[in-house]
Order: C-alpha cells, then sequence, then structure tokens
C-alpha cells in the first residue's frame, strides 16, 4: 500500500530543505523529505569553508553550520526527514518508490519538489584519455575524503578548472597538506573573483596555465602525471600523484527522467516556468537541477518559490495560463527558468541565471520577442559562474507573441 | 609445496581450468601475479556471449566457442551470474557487405549455429528504429547475448577455492624447473611450489611462460580495444547487439547493451609491443565517436561513464594455442585471444578430456555446485529491490552508491567473501560501487573508507 503525503521533496539539500520548511509555513500539513544520504545537508555538509547562507539567512558561515541550521530549521517547523531513504522509481501515475532499511516503501504524494542537486562530470565524462589509475578525484569526493572520512590524498596535486569550485578544491587540498603544482584551465584566465585568485597565489602560490587543456591522466597503479596540451598545440607532462576534476556541473536529473518530465536540453534539468513548475502540473523544482550551478543560498531561495507554487496546487488555485518559451542563442548555453507563465508573477529573487562556457566578446544581454526587444542589462558574464539577469521585462510578454530570445547585443 | 596441478594465471582461463581440475579430486594451487583474480584481459572486454557463428569453421576455437556458449548459459543461471540473450543484429551499412551476408550466414551453418535469419533494410528498422538510415540490411543472430565477466571470472575462481584449491595472488612465476616428481616453480616471492602438472594461462604472458619451457611455438601481440561505455539514459537506443560486418582485420566496432544496463561501444583494434599499457587515447575515443555517430547517431549525444581498454592475446596464430607437452608435465592454454569469456568452461574442459584420452590420471568429475555470486545485474532483481532480502537483512536496503544503487550490505558481502577485494577496483568488480554516471562524486569517499577498514 502507498503512504499518501500532501507533499514529498526529494534531496534535502538546501534548496529541498527550504522548499519543506517553507511548506510548512504555508501551512501544508504532512510534508516529508527523502534523502538518501545517512545525514541530511547537501552538498554544504562536507564544505567546510566559510561563504554560505548570504543571501537567504543573512550570515556568513560554513558549509556543515549552514547545513546543520537549515535542517534544525524544517525540523522545528515539523518537517520529517527521510534519511537514508534513497528515491529509486518514478511512475508515470505519480506513484514513487524508495528503498531503506525499513525494504521498499511506495509513496503517493499529491505534489512533488524535485531538488536533487547537481554534481560535477568526472574524469571519463570529460574523455580524458590515459590509465585508469588511484588518485583521480572530484572536488565532491575530494572535500568528502579530507574532511568526513579523512583519508590520505597525495602529496602533489594538479586542479582541473579555474573557477570559484576550484579555489574551494585548492583550499580542500591545502588542509590536507597537498601541495598544488598546477591549476589548468581552456580559458584565458580564471573565472573567479579576483580576491580569491590573488588570495590563493599569494597563499598557495599555485601556478596558473590558461589555454591549456589535459589530454591523458598517466600511472600504472596511482596518478604519475597529467599530459597538458597548450593552445599552440605543445604537450608537456606535469608530475603529480593527484588530480581534480572540478566544475563542468550536470544536474541530477536521473529522477526526473523517469518520471517523463520534460527536460531542458541546456541546464540538463527540468523545463521550469518562473513559478517553478515543471511540465507536470503537480511537480516543481528547486535549486541545482534546475541551473547547474549557483551557490547555496540562491538554490535555497528557489525552494521558497516552488513551495508556494506547490502549496496554490494543494489548494487549487495555481495559475493557468499562456505560456511563452524563453530559448537563448550562443554564447549562453541556458537561462533558468525556461518558461514565462503570462501574469504570474516573478521568478526567484526577481531574476534569470544565465550561463556562458565561453568569455564572450560583448557584455550587453538582450531580451527580445519577435522583432520587439522587452529589455537590456550589461552583466559580468564569465564561463562557469551563473549571471542574474533581472526579470522586470516579464510583465511586458505579448502572451500571443511567440517565443523570447536571449542574445549578445 | 606440492600439488598435483599448478594453474598459472587466475583470468576466466586458468580460473575455469583449476575449478575444473577441482572437481576432479586433484590438489591445485593457482598462482597469480596481480593482486586479485580476473585483473588482466578478464577484466576489460566486450563481455559478448558468443554463439561462435563467425569463427573459423574447422578450428578449436570453434569447437570451444560452441560448447562454451551452452556450458556458461547452464552455469551462469546456477550461479547467479548476469546473462541475457539479447540476440545480435549484424548490420550491412554498404553493398558489399550486403553482399557478404550470405556468405556469413553459410559460415554460421558450417559452425554448426543454424538459427541465422537475413533481414531486410525494413526488418533491420523494425528490430532496431535507432539505427542510422544507411543500415542497409542485415542478419539476425537470435542467440548472441551479454554476460558479466567480472562475477564469472570470481565465481570459477571462488568455486575452486571453496573445493580446496589454494590461490597465492602478488605471486609471480618467474621460472620453472624439472624435478623427478613433476614441474617446479619458481616465484618471485621466492616459493617453490612443486606440480605433477604446470598449466601456462598467462593469458598476454603465456608466450612467455611457455619459453620457460623451451617452447617458442607462438608469441603474443597485444592487441588493444578501447571501448567507451554511455550512460543508462542510452539503454533504450538499443534492442539487440549491432555487429558489424567483420573484415580481415577483425570483429569491428559494436554497440552493446550491458547487462548492467549501459550502452558500450567499441572495441578498437590495436596493435602494440607493450603487453602493460591499457591506457586510452584521444585518438582511440575519436575513432569510435565517428563509428558510433554513423551506426547510432543517438547514442554519442549521451554521457559517457566510463572508458577503458582491454589487451587481446593475439598471436600469430589464428586459433587458440593449446598444447600438451605432457613429457614436460606441462600444458599450455595461450593466445586466447578475443572470446575466452565465452569458451572458458570448454577449455578446461577440453584439456580434463585430453588428458584423460592420453591416459593421465584425472579422475571423475564430481557435481559440484558453482558458488553463489551477488546479482550485479539490471535484469534480475538487485538486492536494493529485495523485500525478503533487506528483512533479512537491512544493509540490503541502505543504498550507498546512487548512481548503480549498491546497498552496504553488498559491500559486506564482498569484504566477507571467500576472495575478498583489496583494492577499490576489486571491490568495484565485485559489486559495481562507485562505477556509475557520478564515478564517486558522491560515494567515493565513503566506500573507500569502508573498504580500508574492512581490510584491518
Ligand atoms: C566543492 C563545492 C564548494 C562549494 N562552495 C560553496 C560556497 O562556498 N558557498 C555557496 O553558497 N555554495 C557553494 N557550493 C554550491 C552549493 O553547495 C550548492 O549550490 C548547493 O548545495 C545546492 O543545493 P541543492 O539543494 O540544489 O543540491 P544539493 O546540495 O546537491 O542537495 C541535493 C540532495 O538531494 C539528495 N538526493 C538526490 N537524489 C536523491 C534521490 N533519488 N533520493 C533521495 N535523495 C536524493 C542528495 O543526496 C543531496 O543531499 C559549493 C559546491 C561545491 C561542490
Ligand atoms: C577488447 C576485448 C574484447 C573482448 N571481447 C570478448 C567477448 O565479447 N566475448 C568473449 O568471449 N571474449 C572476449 N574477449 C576475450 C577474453 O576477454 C579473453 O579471451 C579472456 O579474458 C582470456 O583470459 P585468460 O585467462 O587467458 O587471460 P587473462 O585474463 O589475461 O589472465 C591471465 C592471468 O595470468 C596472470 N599472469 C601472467 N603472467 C604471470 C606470471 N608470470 N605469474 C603469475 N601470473 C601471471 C595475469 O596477471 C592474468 O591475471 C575480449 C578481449 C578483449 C581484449
Amino acid at each position: 500500500m502507498a503512504e499518501n503525503v500532501d507533499a514529498l521533496v526529494i534531496g534535502a539539500g538546501p534548496a529541498g530543505l527550504t522548499a519543506a520548511w517553507a511548506l510548512k509555513n504555508l501551512g501544508i500539513e504532512n510534508v516529508l523529505v527523502a534523502e538518501r544520504e545517512a545525514v541530511a545537508g547537501g552538498i554544504p555538509r562536507h564544505s567546510h569553508h566559510p561563504g554560505y547562507g548570504i543571501r537567504d539567512l543573512h550570515r556568513f558561515m560554513n558549509g556543515p553550520s549552514y547545513a546543520k541550521t537549515l535542517v534544525t530549521r524544517a525540523k522545528d517547523a515539523g518537517v520529517r526527514i527521510a534519511n537514508n531513504f534513497s528515491v529509486t522509481d518514478w511512475e508515470q501515475d505519480g506513484l514513487i518508490t524508495a528503498t531503506s532499511k525499513n525494504g521498499r516503501q511506495l509513496l503517493m504524494p499529491q505534489v512533488v519538489i524535485l531538488a536533487t542537486g547537481a554534481r560535477e562530470r568526472p574524469r571519463p565524462a570529460r574523455l580524458v584519455a590515459g590509465n585508469r589509475v588511484r588518485g583521480i578525484y572530484t572536488t565532491g569526493e575530494l572535500q568528502q575524503a579530507v574532511y568526513e572520512r579523512k583519508l590520505p590524498i597525495g602529496t602533489r596535486a594538479v586542479v582541473v578548472g579555474a573557477e570559484h569550485v576550484s579555489f574551494s578544491a585548492l583550499m580542500t587540498l591545502n588542509h590536507a597538506d597537498v601541495k598544488v603544482v598546477a591549476m589548468v584551465t581552456e580559458h584565458h584566465k580564471h573565472q573567479s573573483y579576483p580576491a580569491f585568485y590573488f588570495g590563493a597565489k599569494v597563499r598557495y602560490q599555485v601556478p596558473l596555465r590558461t589555454t591549456t587543456s589535459v589530454v591523458s591522466v598517466n600511472g600504472t597503479d596511482r596518478v604519475e602525471s597529467v599530459t597538458l596540451r597548450d593552445n599552440g598545440g605543445n604537450e608537456s607532462n606535469v608530475e603529480c600523484d593527484v588530480v581534480v576534476f572540478t566544475g563542468n556541473w550536470i544536474a541530477d536529473y536521473e529522477l526526473a527522467q523517469r518520471s517523463g518530465i520534460t527536460r531542458d536540453s541546456g541546464t540538463t534539468g527540468p523545463l521550469v516556468n518562473q513559478l517553478l513548475r515543471t511540465s507536470q502540473p503537480n511537480v516543481f523544482a528547486a535549486g541545482n537541477i534546475l541551473h547547474p550551478v549557483t551557490t547555496a543560498d540562491v538554490a535555497a531561495l528557489d525552494g521558497v518559490i516552488a513551495a508556494r507554487s506547490a502549496a496554490e496546487y494543494l489548494t487549487g488555485r495555481s495559475l493557468l495560463g499562456n505560456t511563452v518559451s524563453i530559448n537563448v542563442a550562443p554564447p549562453f548555453t541556458w537561462v533558468s527558468p525556461q518558461q514565462v507563465l503570462v501574469g504570474a508573477g516573478m521568478p526567484p529573487r526577481n531574476c534569470f541565471q544565465l550561463w556562458v562556457t565561453e568569455f564572450p566578446s560583448s557584455s550587453l544581454v538582450v531580451v527580445q520577442q519577435g522583432t520587439q526587444t522587452l529589455f537590456s542589462q550589461r552583466l559580468r558574464l564569465v564561463p562557469g559562474r551563473p549571471a542574474e539577469l533581472k526579470s522586470d521585462w516579464i510583465s511586458s510578454v505579448d502572451p500571443a507573441g511567440g517565443p523570447i530570445q536571449i542574445r549578445l547585443g | 609445496m606440492k600439488f598435483d596441478v599448478v594453474v598459472i594465471g587466475a583470468g576466466l582461463v586458468g580460473s575455469a581450468i583449476a575449478q575444473e581440475f577441482t572437481a576432479r579430486g586433484q590438489s591445485v594451487c593457482i598462482v597469480e601475479k596481480s593482486n586479485d583474480v580476473g585483473n588482466g584481459t578478464s577484466k576489460a572486454n566486450t563481455a559478448i556471449w558468443h554463439t561462435g557463428f563467425d569463427a573459423v569453421p574447422g578450428s578449436l576455437e570453434s569447437k570451444l566457442v560452441g560448447r562454451g556458449y551452452f556450458l556458461l548459459e547452464n552455469y551462469a543461471k546456477q550461479a547467479g551470474i548476469p546473462i541475457v540473450k539479447t540476440g545480435a543484429v549484424l548490420v550491412a551499412w554498404d553493398e558489399e557487405q550486403l553482399a557478404s551476408l550470405d556468405g556469413l550466414a553459410d559460415k554460421a551453418h558450417k559452425n554448426g549455429y543454424e538459427k541465422t535469419k537475413g533481414l531486410s533494410q525494413s526488418e533491420v528498422r523494425n528490430l532496431e528504429p535507432n539505427l542510422s538510415e544507411s543500415a542497409l540490411g542485415g542478419l539476425l543472430v537470435p542467440d548472441e547475448g551479454i554476460v558479466c565477466t567480472w562475477t564469472t571470472n570470481l565465481a570459477y575462481a571462488t568455486t575452486a577455492v571453496q573445493a580446496g584449491a589454494t590461490l597465492y595472488l602478488n605471486t609471480k612465476v618467474v621460472g620453472v624447473n624439472s624435478v623427478p616428481d613433476g614441474m617446479e616453480i619458481q616465484t618471485d616471492t621466492h616459493q617453490t611450489i612443486t606440480g605433477s602438472l604446470v598449466v601456462n594461462a598467462a593469458g598476454l604472458y603465456s608466450d612467455d611462460i611457455h619459453r620457460m619451457f623451451g617452447h617458442q611455438t607462438f608469441s603474443v601481440t597485444p592487441r588493444k580495444g578501447q571501448l567507451i561505455v554511455f550512460d543508462k539514459l542510452a539503454r533504450n537506443l538499443v534492442n539487440h547487439i549491432i555487429l558489424p560486418v567483420p573484415s580481415s582485420k577483425g570483429k569491428g566496432v559494436l554497440i552493446s547493451p550491458t547487462v548492467y544496463g549501459n550502452v558500450i561501444l567499441g572495441p578498437t583494434a590495436e596493435d602494440q609491443t607493450d603487453k602493460t599499457d591499457t591506457s586510452t587515447t584521444q585518438a582511440g575515443f575519436e575513432f569510435l565517436l565517428a563509428k558510433g555517430q554513423a551506426m547510432l547517431p543517438g547514442l554519442v549525444t549521451n554521457e559517457v561513464t566510463a572508458t577503458y581498454a582491454g589487451l587481446r592475446a593475439a598471436t600469430e596464430h589464428s586459433d587458440y594455442q593449446i598444447t600438451f607437452h605432457l613429457d614436460q608435465k606441462y600444458i599450455c592454454v595461450g593466445g586466447i585471444r578475443s572470446t575466452g569469456l565465452t569458451s572458458a568452461l570448454a577449455i578446461a574442459e577440453y584439456v580434463a578430456e585430453q588428458l584423460f584420452i592420453a591416459g593421465h590420471p584425472i579422475g571423475e568429475r564430481a557435481d559440484i555446485l558453482p558458488a553463489p555470486m551477488p546479482n550485479i545485474g539490471e535484469d534480475f532483481v538487485r538486492p536494493y529491490q529485495d523485500e525478503v532480502a533487506i528483512a533479512k537483512n537491512p544493509s540490503f536496503g541502505e543504498v550507498i552508491c546512487h548512481c548503480e544503487r549498491v546497498t552496504i550490505g553488498e559491500l559486506d558481502q564482498a569484504f566477507d567473501s571467500t576472495i575478498p577485494p583489496c583494492t577499490l577496483e576489486g571491490l568495484r568488480r565485485r559489486t559495481r560501487a562507485t562505477m556509475g554516471r557520478c564515478q564517486g562524486f558522491y560515494c567515493g569517499a565513503e566506500v573507500a573508507q569502508r573498504l580500508t577498514e574492512a581490510k584491518k
């Protein structure tokens, strides 16, 4: 027999925990958060450096304290959090199956909020050739190995990527007494805040190799070197025993895929409108599954909107109306949300998240519907870092005006 | 130490032979230089369960693959090794290939395989709607299938050990010496192991061992095969194994579902001299992706889960190099190039039969049951789906590797098994933990810690 729940939130990261807490505040009775890990909190659980909670909690805290604060807040509001509870199947008719120590459980929720997050692409997914050896990490695995499991890492590391998360990897490696011998990016400069970069350069003396790609990881049993190629085609070997592949995010969309929800090819996550509703009227999404990847506070604040939309659905107040889709032209690879429900209010934090994978030639972003320019804004566009486009223009969208395009001016 | 039989190499072939001899009441020792069984060519192949329809008619390989096909099916079912009869569609992509299909059907017939069926262009399309438009026709081989190579190898070795065989891991054979009652094996661990009979099942190094016995009848040229494993979401793009028309250069690049629910593309065929170089290359990836794009355009846009390469023990001869030197108390089972997963049980049976015929006392075969293997295939109930298993042991309800849905119960089972893993690689082959799309982003650290603790 399937257990009925009013709202099932899948994933107890910042987005899911915030959504569940908000649902309780909106008066929804039975709110269950399914979390497949033994401890709730999502990625911040093992991200032991400060930089969390700024926009949502208006505090500056480290990952684990941030995670604990969100868990406590949700529990205090009456949210049930099921840990070690792994959602494995999702039928088209809405029936959800999960595995836990108690066996297989069937759930029949009235609404679902998907908040399964995002992960970094590992080495094989980037088609980096060479040997299958020990010593290859993503930042996610590295942080857990260092902070949670206290495992030995190595002595000399190459960090692949130079975006925010790459600097987070740098701090972790430093904590584990691993010397970073090179930081490698295909771009012509690093993509984090100047302060992070100069801080790292001065403190850890990390040589940054720009316009350089990783050809192969070499070794017999564990990593012995990586082969790098610069933009002139010259190859060189760097000796190291650790390689950390950072960034290059992909949404954790596999569960969404099983339920038949429409996905956006750009973000890889579910396609949503500004109310964070997916192609299924009772399924909503929040967090990095929608925009891989933003900071945790931004992911968390999605939860508030997703919760409000879910509550409206539960009380029969869902808005219906014309939907207009938003497309992006290169160099943009995605926008989130990707649809405007005309007349239905603003997206989370009154902005759209925009993504580029190359440094663009201009900073002017233009929003256009047909021949009509709705809005333009100058933005700092940096690959591997979301840019926030103001959303005021959605009140002037013409329901019959066809798709909206976002392009470089 | 003295044994009836000493087997050099714990790959599929050596492990199957060890199992055969233990079942015949012989005292057996397996000497393996690696830290695990099945850690050479046997861990990195295409994992096709071949009918042998395209073997060289009349060859020993043809006979043993045909026989091995049936033996493996029975064995896998008894041991709980994932095996699935998907069938294969051999696809012709040009007129020349189309014209050669009749010849292939004829060859299958000569190999004793009668069930091939010619397919028109539209029949191919019906069976495999996602193939590229340029598929002109094909040949259906309904009995080809897929199997798990890791648990197959592990089952042979485990069954042998449980029946009394001694397994020396991390022990490399460096020389041999004739002694009055057999052959003495020298190892890099300074152990002296004597066998009344020595079997060389050293795979890529079978020629080196053969030379230690004074024979130079073949030499192994490693032929690298690189493969790309695609995400499980690609699985419903194909129903059968998609085979190319074989050419003189080998079997060519195929697309196949795996028993774990992924799709593989490969292998390449690159001759090299280094027997240890199993690295993948950018050129290899580019070659395979172009092939994949031409055959199944929807495939290559999927995420890549893993890449790997294996080395076939190719020799200057087209057939297996199985020779008996009973005057030297020595049997060579080398050059088992590209069909050994299917044929290993038949090879073991053949070796025993030949010995029997030669009058060597080898005993009756007892009916021993294969050691049960944990199910790591998707076509059967996995522990995380198994109410009964979880009720008995709740740790089968604790998923640790989320991509492959491996539970803590399965890790513990591997740690407590007859041949426990001593590396992460070994654990991966037994459970699939960390082998999925995230490659350990979520669970890698915890799995590593559990392995470290289990080894203490
Ligand atoms: C190394 C690193 C450093 C970072 N540093 C910062 C920083 O300094 N400041 C900052 O603001 N942000 C930082 N971030 C980003 C921040 O961690 C993310 O933005 C945030 O965690 C996203 O929240 P989320 O809820 O969308 O996803 P997640 O935190 O990923 O949570 C998703 C949850 O869903 C669960 N789940 C997934 N599938 C299932 C399923 N089928 N069943 C049950 N549960 C499931 C997962 O176990 C997980 O707990 C960093 C990220 C990384 C990787
Ligand atoms: C790319 C590729 C695709 C293939 N596809 C298929 C397929 O689809 N279907 C199929 O049926 N077959 C396939 N095969 C073939 C199959 O994998 C092999 O035939 C089989 O694995 C050979 O097993 P083996 O035991 O002879 O060799 P191995 O597995 O290499 O075992 C030999 C063992 O001997 C040990 N050893 C070597 N020297 C010494 C020494 N001096 N002392 C101690 N130990 C030693 C090694 O460490 C090794 O473990 C494929 C092979 C490759 C490479």
